[in-house]
């Protein structure tokens, strides 16, 4: 149990230690910085014996329990190879992070990466579906965080903006897809919806769920039409690039369909819009990957074409679609993630990222191009490289749909055109540019980078290479568990590296020798494609998007102005109105005929007394013509509520109302200067009656609620309950105390969050109006 | 405008609110009192003395930011409820126990009263934060 905490818990700690470390230490930030995700990472090396024997750990710590809501963990193969991935990718970008030029905030950077680890753990290991909602949205926070991160920046402010919203909305979603779920089967955990696969794709409401957790899972994994987001998210640092916009968290769309694939998949509906989605996807970012020039930009629109190769596979829904997508999705972190990395050192050693002032770098950067050489290669699916290994268990997945239906014949193809486009920008980013002629701007002394800036990437195009010649080890410990925890036992068959001459390899054959014969037409290839954004500018997604935000700006100006007019009494009348209308008259009209008739033979004649002299000083209120009569008159009427109590019998209230009564009567005092004159004879005759019927309207609202309270005709009393308990439960005489702070604990923890809201609040508002 | 009457009434009578509203504080569980109503009070009480010396004094005898203050107490409240939840008791749980002390006799100890500690700290810090940048207007 500990242990699993643990994995989450390390980086949330690091993210708020780091900040505070002292300042002889700021230097070794990133060092430090290294210590959770590699305690995280051995410390899910220790599930992997278990797990690949098939065992599946279950921990539960009680959150909410009387609503169903419980923080859980499952890790099954399938979560222990997305932890695996994201603390050991973690390592990786953290050590090259220290390279990395990051001049100022060092720390800030580095907290806000263990904050989106310690974050995206969570989303993996949670079994609740709710707590897994909770770390999504903070995976979604943290990346918002680290686009931004260059925050003077305009890009980085747009990119972060976008992909808050985008990704947002989708967390909308899933979690309506979530409420759904619990709709059909009581039930928030994981482990027991496996039981209810039937009943939910029997449900009524089974298009509606799958509709919702794909539209989440699409705009996390940035499928079309939502990928616009993750082009603008690379104006992030490199390093954050390759680990939240290409290795982990835009995985986490693909983990939750994995993850629901059991429950969801094997309907006409689940194949159509997860692989339709999917192949849209892939061929989309493959086709705008090609024109661009910026590297971060090609490898961004890389990450979506794969992403959607990836989501096509899991609709397919088969044990081969699986197999293909979960190797796929592990090999694309390895390739992807280096390739980031080293077009971070291009940039870092070049000072450009445009693919036409590069060339020729190979003779200066021999290591950076050989490793660029291998992930390229292993991206464009060559041969003794592990991408080689996943797009033939694609191509294979695809011919296995042959038998689906009559429009099936169309995936192996399209699985063929995505390939050969792959191709032709992975020879860009290799052959583009580290060979050819060097550009004359560029100076000639260019060379290598540290070791340990090269260390990073190298160890990932190794991975690359040891995956594609001898899988088998990684294989059988990791990649065949998570295989059959989404598709069964024995969803998983071995690798092989040649298995003669098959449908998959002639598909490969076409597409890598297609891929580099067209290579060379790479430029008249651009400019025959169809292309949204260049040939009609208003109607791409992203100046949809643009317009959508301006008009949502223009409504929320509209609004402001209508509700906050800057004059207190038009907020109230607002305010008052509402809740006459929408509250009041359907509550009079219900509750008022309940009530019997009035029974004011128990007041006591000093009771009334006090109450007659309550209402004069209200009415004396309404009356002053000075505004600190007005203050003066209201705090007796306050004295007297509290005179009240004491000969009700309620010290803790009359005490209470004592203190805020001398409180607000300081406040008042302290703010009358600032007050404008009364206004009373501005009013016309009209206006001051409508401020009466508001004032009678809530007065009579209030008077009703308060009999019907007190009629325990709706309700049994709880109080009680209160009075018998407080002593033996809460160990207190005080019942008022007790039910403070322990029976209501919770919503006394809300009151006092409110009052240092309402605090910090006016202390801003003053401070800020200064300037 | 501060004068020497209300200034010398504020001196002495300041530490008998303190102490006041420190018993007030302690005592809340059994009998009327609570953090709510010993928070306004310590605040009213440092307010007075504000008040009487023309705020010059406060930021002197009053070292601590009431910024600090309300998220010392947010922390001290939100704590309570942690160390109940890994104790794995529901968020908020709250026990008490008995404790023997020689002179002073039985003493209660409810964890309920760390959590009114903090309410305690969140009000006054949150009544000082306004009121002081109110006045300082």
């Amino acid at each position: 149990m500990a242990l699993i905490l643990l994995i989450i818990l390390l980086p949330l700690l690091g993210s708020v230690l780091l900040p505070l470390l002292p300042r002889s230490l700021r230097g070794h930030v990133g060092r430090w910085a290294l210590l959770p995700p590699g305690v995280c990472f051995l410390l899910s090396l220790t599930y992997l014996p278990a797990i690949s024997r098939g065992d599946t750990f279950h921990y539960t710590l009680s959150w909410f329990p009387t609503l169903g809501i419980q923080v859980s963990f499952w890790i099954d193969g399938l979560s222990l190879l997305f932890a695996l991935l994201i603390s050991g990718i973690g390592v990786l970008i953290i050590w090259y992070s220290h390279y990395y030029s990051i001049e100022e905030h060092r720390p800030r950077f580095f907290a806000y990466l263990l904050f989106f680890m310690g974050a995206m753990l969570g989303v993996v290991l949670s079994s609740n579906l709710i707590a897994l909602f909770v770390f999504w949205e903070l995976t979604s926070i943290s990346s918002f965080l680290l686009i931004g991160f260059w925050h003077t920046q305009e890009a980085a402010v747009y990119g972060a903006r976008k992909s808050l919203l985008i990704t947002s909305l989708g967390g909308f979603a899933l979690l309506a897809g979530i409420v759904l779920l619990y709709e059909v089967t009581g039930t928030l955990e994981l482990p027991e919806l496996a039981q209810h696969a039937e009943a939910i794709r029997m449900s009524s409401l089974y298009p509606a769920i799958l509709g919702c957790i794909v539209i989440g899972a699409c705009a996390k994994s940035a499928q079309f039409p939502f990928h616009i987001w993750l082009p603008n998210a690379m104006a992030a640092p490199t390093p954050v690039s390759a680990y939240l916009h290409s290795a982990t968290m835009v995985k986490a769309g693909l983990f939750l369909i994995a993850r629901f694939l059991p429950l969801l998949s094997g309907t006409q509906a689940w194949m159509y819009a997860v692989s339709g989605i999917g192949m849209l996807t892939m061929l989309v970012g493959a086709a705008l990957a090609l024109q661009q020039y910026d590297l971060k930009a090609l490898l961004a629109y890389s990450t979506i074409s794969q992403l959607g190769l990836i989501m096509a596979l899991y609709g397919f829904g088969t044990a081969g679609g699986v197999r293909a997508a979960t190797f796929h999705l592990f090999n694309h972190a390895a390739f992807k993630g280096a390739l980031f990395l080293l077009v971070g050192i291009i940039e870092h050693v070049a000072g450009t990222r445009d693919r036409r002032a590069l060339g020729g770098l190979a003779r200066g950067l021999p290591v950076t191009a050989t490793l660029t050489g291998i992930a390229a290669l292993a991206m464009a699916g060559v041969p003794l490289l592990n991408g080689f290994l996943s797009k033939e268990l694609f191509y294979e997945a695809s011919l296995e749909m042959l038998v689906w239906g009559r429009w099936a014949w169309v995936l192996p193809e399209l699985a063929v055109v995505g390939s050969l486009l792959t191709v032709i920008y992975a020879l860009q980013i290799f052959h583009g540019v580290f060979f050819g002629q060097a550009p004359k701007e560029l100076a000639n002394a260019l060379h290598d980078p540290s070791a340990g800036m090269l260390l990073a990437p190298a160890i990932l195009a190794g991975m690359c290479l040891l995956m594609g010649v001898f899988p088998a080890p990684l294989e059988a410990l990791v990649l065949a568990p998570a295989v059959s925890s989404i598709a069964g036992q024995d969803a998983w068959q071995p690798l092989a590296i040649w298995h003669g001459f098959t449908g998959p390899v002639l598909m490969s054959a076409v597409a890598l020798v297609g891929g580099a014969c067209l290579y060379g037409y790479a430029r008249p290839l651009r400019q025959a494609m169809p292309s949204m954004p260049v040939r009609w500018p208003g109607l791409s997604i992203d100046a949809l998007y643009d317009r959508g935000m301006a008009a949502l700006d223009r409504t929320g100006l509209f609004l402001m102005g209508f509700l906050q007019s800057g004059y207190l009494r038009w907020s109230l009348m607002l305010l008052l109105s509402v809740l006459i209308l929408s509250f009041g008259v359907p509550f009079i009209a219900k509750a008022g005929g309940a009530l019997g008739p009035l029974d004011l033979g128990s007041v006591e004649p000093f009771e009334a007394v006090l109450i007659a002299l309550l209402m004069a000083g209200a009415v004396a209120v309404a009356w002053a013509r000075q505004p600190l009569m007005a203050v003066l008159t209201l705090g007796l009427v306050g004295l007297l509520v509290s005179l009240l109590f004491v000969l009700l019998q309620a010290p803790d209230l009359a005490l209470t109302q004592l203190l805020i009564e001398t409180t607000s009567l300081i406040l008042f005092l302290l703010v009358l200067r600032f007050l404008p004159p009364f206004g009373r004879e501005a009013l016309s005759r009209w206006g001051r009656c409508r401020d009466l019927g508001i004032a009678i309207a809530v007065g009579g609202l209030v008077v009703v609620l308060l009999l019907v309270a007190n009629s325990e005709s709706l309700y049994p009393s709880i109080a009680h309950y209160f009075l018998e308990q407080s002593l033996t439960l809460g160990g207190g005489r005080n019942m008022v105390n007790v039910i403070v702070v322990d029976f209501r604990g919770y919503d006394t923890m809300g009151e006092i969050t409110v009052l240092s809201i309402a605090a910090i609040g006016v202390y801003a508002l003053i401070k800020l109006k200064r300037g | 405008m501060s004068s020497l009457i209300l200034i010398t009434v504020a001196r002495l009578i300041f530490f008998l609110i303190l102490l006041f509203s420190l018993y007030l504080l302690l005592r809340g569980h059994h009998s009327p009192g609570g953090g709510f109503i010993a928070g306004v009070m310590t605040a009213l009480g440092i307010l007075l003395e504000a008040i009487a010396t023309d705020l010059r004094d406060v930021r002197l005898v009053f070292r601590v930011d009431p910024r600090l203050l309300i998220g010392v107490g947010l922390l001290t409240a939100l704590t309570t409820g942690l160390v109940a939840l890994l104790l794995g008791y529901p968020f908020l749980t709250s026990t008490f126990g008995h404790v023997h002390v020689p002179p002073l006799g039985d003493l209660e100890i409810a964890t309920a009263f760390f959590f009114d500690l903090g309410v305690y700290f969140v009000v006054v810090g949150g009544t000082l934060l306004m009121m002081i940048t109110l006045a300082e207007e």
